[in-house]
């Protein structure tokens, strides 16, 4: 468990752009998540990083439940508790032979735009779609789609990309837009960051199970990467 | 709980938990008393310190009881594990209803000990999804909200049987917790969610114990739970 302190906070209605810094430094790769705990919580929750440098690391959060609502009223200087990072993370998974496109819907957008900075030679496009602009007041990044902004949605925008049957693609999203995305672009190599409810992070609850080509696996400690054609996501 | 078997669990994991300087307890679960003693024969060299019987399974043995409240069963379950096993037996319970009974039958059988509580099953569901959280519909319901249950279970064990080995478990998440535990019955602690929630919880909870007791006897904790099993 490490302690971290907010260095700033940027919240809208549905969303926050959280910054913390680490009392020790820690290096999260993309696609790896750490499980955030506020004090008056028993647990804490799942969340991947959007950027991370040194002891400085910032969250995009969507505002869901119990604890993101409670997160939204933190105030510089407070502090929260950090532990991981855990998860296997998507340089590990992928073909590094392949240039990706990169998919996010809503804030699974954030490992996506974690792993754009950190590997830019592996990325073909990169598309983060948010259905309406009020992520813009506290995100301001390129390749920002806003589904009421230019009609279609960022799976329909994909299929007029420019790429190559080589391509791969990366994506991370609620799991319609996963599903949505695997019948989309059935004939690409797709690895997808899968999210669950987690009570542990570390394989020891068995609250995260997913069906795969080699029986139940979890998705905290043997995903949250995962190569859609060794999962059932149907099950 | 699922894990990978006893093949790879002899294979990968024994080894490691043989090189810690503490006592391990290893806990074993099956369908059937074969299962229970076919892994007592394969562990039983190892040099864990004792053997946790779970019950908990709810698969339905010949009597058409689950095997976790079938006192017969559970009689001759431990019976016959004792006259192979190397190492203490104890055993796993629930909160059931007749619970005084099973622990009876368990030690009748030959039962070194008994760990309470196993976790009660829980669920949840999402009214807008209009569906289950968990896959299976329900699973082990853990951590804090189940502490009291797990005192009052521990606590009425320990007014029937004065001299039984009990492990208490169920919630515990600080050192007081710990000793809420000690002075209901129990005689080692366990923690189960608490090391999800924080895998340093158990340290955290022994250097704040080893604090507490520099300014509290044992003995005075312990009589206190001694006296209030009779009131
Ligand atoms: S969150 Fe506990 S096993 Fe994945």
């Amino acid at each position: 468990m490490v302690n971290t302190i907010v260095q700033d906070i940027k919240t809208t209605e549905n969303y926050i752009l959280l910054t913390i810094k680490t009392e020790k430094e820690i290096n999260i790769e993309p696609g790896q998540f750490v499980m955030l705990k506020l004090k008056q919580f028993d647990f804490g929750k799942p969340f991947s990083v959007i950027y991370q440098e040194g002891k400085i690391i910032k969250f995009l959060i969507a505002v869901v439940g119990k604890m993101t609502k409670e997160m939204k009223n933190l105030k510089i200087g407070d502090s929260l508790e950090l532990r991981g990072p855990y998860g296997i993370p998507f340089i590990e998974k992928l073909h590094k032979n392949k240039k990706y496109v990169l998919l996010g819907g809503d804030c699974g957008s954030a490992p996506l735009i974690h792993f754009s900075e950190k590997y830019p030679e592996l990325v073909r496009e990169q598309i983060y779609g948010f259905v309406i602009p009020e992520i813009k007041k506290i995100l301001n990044i390129k390749h920002l789609h806003i589904d009421i902004e230019e009609g279609i949605n960022p799976l329909q925008k994909a299929e007029n990309l420019n790429i190559s049957n080589d391509d791969g693609f990366l994506v991370c999203g609620s799991l319609n837009f996963i599903k949505y995305t695997q019948k989309k672009f059935m004939d690409y190599k797709i690895f997808a960051s899968l999210e669950a409810r987690m009570g542990c992070g570390i394989g020891m609850c068995k609250g995260c199970p997913i069906k795969t080509n080699d029986g139940i696996k979890m998705i905290c400690k043997d995903g949250p990467i995962f190569d859609l054609s060794e999962v059932d996501l149907e099950w | 709980m699922q894990n990978p078997g006893i093949e790879k669990f002899i294979q990968k994991d024994l080894p490691f938990l043989e090189t810690l300087n503490t006592n391990v307890i290893l806990s074993i679960g099956g369908d059937t008393k074969s299962d229970y003693l076919n892994l007592i024969e394969k562990l039983n060299n190892s040099n864990a310190a004792l053997f946790e019987l779970n019950l908990s399974c709810p698969n339905v043995g010949k009597s058409g009881i689950p095997l976790g409240i079938d006192e017969i069963a559970i009689f001759d379950l431990v019976k016959e594990t004792k006259k192979i096993s190397k190492k203490p037996i104890f055993v796993k319970f629930g909160v059931e209803t007749f619970l005084e009974d099973l622990v009876s039958a368990a030690v009748k059988g030959g039962a070194d000990g008994v760990t309470l509580i196993n976790s009660p099953k829980g669920m949840k569901i999402d009214i807008e999804k209009k569906t289950v959280i968990l896959k299976r519909g329900f699973g082990g319901y853990s951590g804090p909200a189940i502490k009291p249950i797990a005192l009052a279970t521990i606590f009425r064990i320990r007014r029937k049987f004065k001299d039984l080995p009990i492990i208490g478990m169920g919630g515990v998440f600080d050192y007081t917790d710990a000793i809420e535990f000690i002075m209901a019955g129990a005689n080692l602690v366990g923690i189960g969610a608490g090391v999800m929630a924080d895998p340093e919880m158990p340290i955290k909870i022994i250097n704040d114990l080893n604090k507490y007791f520099k300014k509290e006897k044992y003995e005075d904790i312990l009589s206190c739970a001694v006296e209030g099993y009779y009131v």
